[in-house]
């Protein structure tokens, strides 16, 4: 196998950067080979060596519109998306690494899970590009003083089993896990497997809906979910917030739906234990927040079991 | 027609002190009619014993140029009693005039049972064809928006509710003396492949933009390709002949693309909002207010190779964007702010998605085009989202007239 990228020498020079822009493209023959590592050597790394790894996420692919990358980083270790700087392969849009990355902290120990679990991941630790691959996923790790990188661009479907790693290594981390679940979702590229829809196993009602008087511009109301099925709810029960007008928000610590629709929408996991049994109920407390006071509504549907929302 | 149940708290608070009041709460987002029914018919019964009332009026932004935006909105027009045209019934009206004689043709009617108004100086509704741009036909210098409200209550009962006033300057611009606040800069990228990128940015620290806590840049595009001929002519393409970015819904970006010609918002199908947010490149929501002044920025740079397919035919793809700068909530809410365009060009087949973008386009601070009205509008409708409109009447603003 063979792991080879393509290393520019002109990176972040303002004047030679002007340069290159004033004749729009660099002629291939001023670029050098640059090899990558393979994903073992990582799968070597001792948690002191992975105290300074970095995990980069790059949308590589056709766009209109530019997406910020998302790097991970040790915590302590401050995240630098210029250490990656040239290890690109020709034809990819690398343009989203030229811009400050969003970034979160991971312990050592989340690092190495999730080394392990992509490490089950055949498609990715190959290290090649996908056909139609689009999304960039690189490691990098500068201990005892010699750079490694490995890079593999994944096209949807097994960005759908990366996604998937990923989110199980990071799923004590709710701010990483969160960031990487948002940029899965952006780049359609989260497991497609779907949870089961609740409609006519479910009641939900909603009441008590008011403006909390402490806040200006703060909404209030109660989500009640009861099972009318003969047979228990598996967790977990998620209920969706679907907008049908207005701008308001979800101010309570939720998601965004991203494989069940309406894209987009805020969701909560409600705590059911072991399950919800047939007559039983769980209650939601929900708030919004409304600055523009134009008129807002919203629906609710229910969700249970693994898959994504 | 009177709810029983509408608690007393809110009209006692909103006119708890005669001259200026807080605004009226409510128990839900924005009133309904009926709503907003049953709180004048109780506020009418209060005014009864008080003799207060508080008419309120604001002018934003206060300064700016000929012809431009300047939101006039006014409210606190109570009625006194149940109002509508029934037998018993109340009506209100208001009136809203400019320098008074100066500008005699100017006279804003405010509709029975209405406690405000809304008008944008630079379209008025109701005028003679070609003077609807008030703001237009005003000279340089300091402007006076007079408000007066009335109430009417059966039998004979006619209560004048008082004026209020405000007054907003319009300056010349020899020069852009007021600044512009649009900047579209080409900004050199080194990684692959080089090109430039548009960094895009909107400041509002110039005097004719109004305060704002949330400025954000919504841009469209509209997708053009170079049909071989004879003759050769530019096509509006979709989605279908082009493809969609990798990751998003083929249908979904279909369904905010509107009608050649063709335009849809920049947004991924999975957005939840229309504009630029923390995921874009270099984003940044703008601020005016409160102390704080910062630019809504972010940087944009296409990428668009010929995978997995242009349509036959095509030999060249230009994507034209139009931003827009909105501002969603603060004093200026639902006010668009001025737009500015840019062009993204690539020659199909050219080595490694080679591109140009194009400079020194024009910008301004006009509504946005119709082309761009379109857009939003369908992305509303098909996502469901409601861009925030301009705020309620204020209850409160302005001072006396002299």
């Amino acid at each position: 196998m063979q792991l080879v990228g393509i290393r520019f020498e002109a990176l972040r020079s303002p004047i030679l950067a002007s340069v290159i822009a004033g004749v729009a493209c660099l002629p291939i023959s001023s670029l050098t080979a640059q090899t990558f590592s393979p994903y073992t050597d990582f799968q070597a790394m001792t948690p002191a060596d992975l105290a300074t790894i970095q995990v980069k996420l790059t949308y590589v692919g056709k766009q209109r519109v530019g997406q910020s990358s998302l790097l991970i980083a040790a915590i302590g270790n401050d995240p630098n998306i210029e250490l990656f700087d040239g290890y690109w392969r020709a034809g990819m849009n690398y343009g989203n690494d030229a811009v400050a990355p969003a970034s979160f902290g991971a312990s050592v120990n989340e690092l190495e899970a999730m080394i392990d679990h992509v490490a089950l991941v055949p498609a990715v630790t190959d290290g090649d590009v996908d056909p139609g691959g689009y999304v960039s996923f690189a490691l990098l790790n500068t201990a005892g003083g010699t750079t490694r990188v490995f890079e593999a661009i994944v096209n949807r479907q097994n960005g759908a089993l990366l996604f998937e790693k990923l989110l199980i290594a990071l799923q004590s981390n709710s701010v990483g896990n969160r960031l990487v679940w948002d940029f899965g979702c952006r780049a359609g590229t989260l497991p497609t497997a779907v949870p089961e829809d609740l409609a006519g196993r479910v009641s939900i009602t909603f009441s008590g809906f008011r403006r909390d008087p402490s806040e200006g511009a703060t909404f209030v109301g109660r989500v009640r979910v009861t099972n009318t099925s003969g047979s228990t709810i598996v967790p977990p029960l998620s209920l969706v917030i679907a907008r049908e007008r207005g701008n308001a928000q979800m101010l309570d610590d939720h998601r965004n739906t991203c494989n069940i629709p309406p894209a987009r929408s805020p969701y909560v996991d409600l705590f059911i234990g072991a399950g919800l049994g047939p007559g039983a109920s769980v209650d939601q407390v929900i708030r919004f927040t409304n600055p523009s006071r134009d008129k807002f509504d919203v629906t609710f549907r229910a969700f249970s079991g693994p898959g994504t929302r | 027609m009177r709810p029983a149940n509408v608690p007393l708290r809110f009209a006692r608070r909103a006119f708890s002190a005669c001259g200026r009041v807080a605004p009226q709460e409510t128990p839900t987002s924005r009133p309904s009619a009926l709503l907003r029914l049953s709180h004048l018919a109780v506020v009418g019964l209060l005014i009864a014993f008080s003799e207060c009332w508080a008419l309120g009026l604001q002018v934003v932004p206060s300064v700016g140029r000929s012809g431009g935006h300047f939101i006039v909105s006014g409210g606190g027009i109570a009625s006194l009693g149940p109002c509508g045209f029934e037998v018993g019934e109340c009506q209100t009206d208001g009136t809203v005039t400019i320098d008074g004689y100066v500008l005699g043709t100017f006279s804003y009617g405010i509709g029975v049972c209405e406690s405000g108004f809304t008008i944008d100086l630079a379209n008025v509704p109701g005028q003679p064809t070609g003077s609807e741009c008030v703001s237009c036909l005003l000279s340089t210098g300091v402007h006076t928006v007079t408000f007066s409200g009335y109430a009417f209550c059966p039998p004979n009962q006619e209560t004048d509710l008082g004026s209020v006033c405000a007054t907003f300057e319009i300056v010349s611009d020899p020069g852009g003396a007021l600044g512009d606040p649009w900047s579209l800069d080409s900004v050199p990228i080194a990684n692959p492949p080089p090109g430039p990128g548009q960094k895009i940015t909107f400041s509002p620290d110039v005097q004719d933009v109004p305060p704002c806590d949330s400025l954000v840049l919504i841009q469209s595009c509209r997708m053009r390709g170079r049909q071989t001929g004879p003759p050769e002519s530019w096509i509006d393409l979709s989605f279908a002949q082009i493809g969609v970015p990798d990751g998003d819904d083929l249908a979904l970006m279909e369904a905010v693309l509107t009608p050649p010609p063709r335009v849809s918002i920049d947004v991924g199908s999975s957005e939840e909002v229309p504009f630029a947010t923390s995921i874009a490149l270099g984003h940044q929501t703008g601020r005016k207010g409160s102390g704080i002044t910062r630019s809504a920025t972010f940087m944009d740079r296409p990428f668009w190779n010929d995978e997995p397919f242009i349509a036959p035919g095509i030999t060249r793809v230009q994507f034209e964007f139009e931003v827009n700068a909105f501002c969603v909530s603060g004093a200026g809410q639902g006010q668009w702010l001025g737009k500015s365009f840019w062009l993204w060009d690539r020659t199909v087949g050219s080595p490694y998605a080679e591109y140009s973008i194009s400079e020194h386009l024009p910008h301004d601070r006009g509504h946005p085009t119709s082309d761009f009205m379109r857009a939003i509008t369908l992305w509303q409708q098909v996502r469901k989202y409601t861009l925030p409109g301009l705020p309620e009447p204020p209850t409160e603003g302005g001072g006396p007239c002299n």
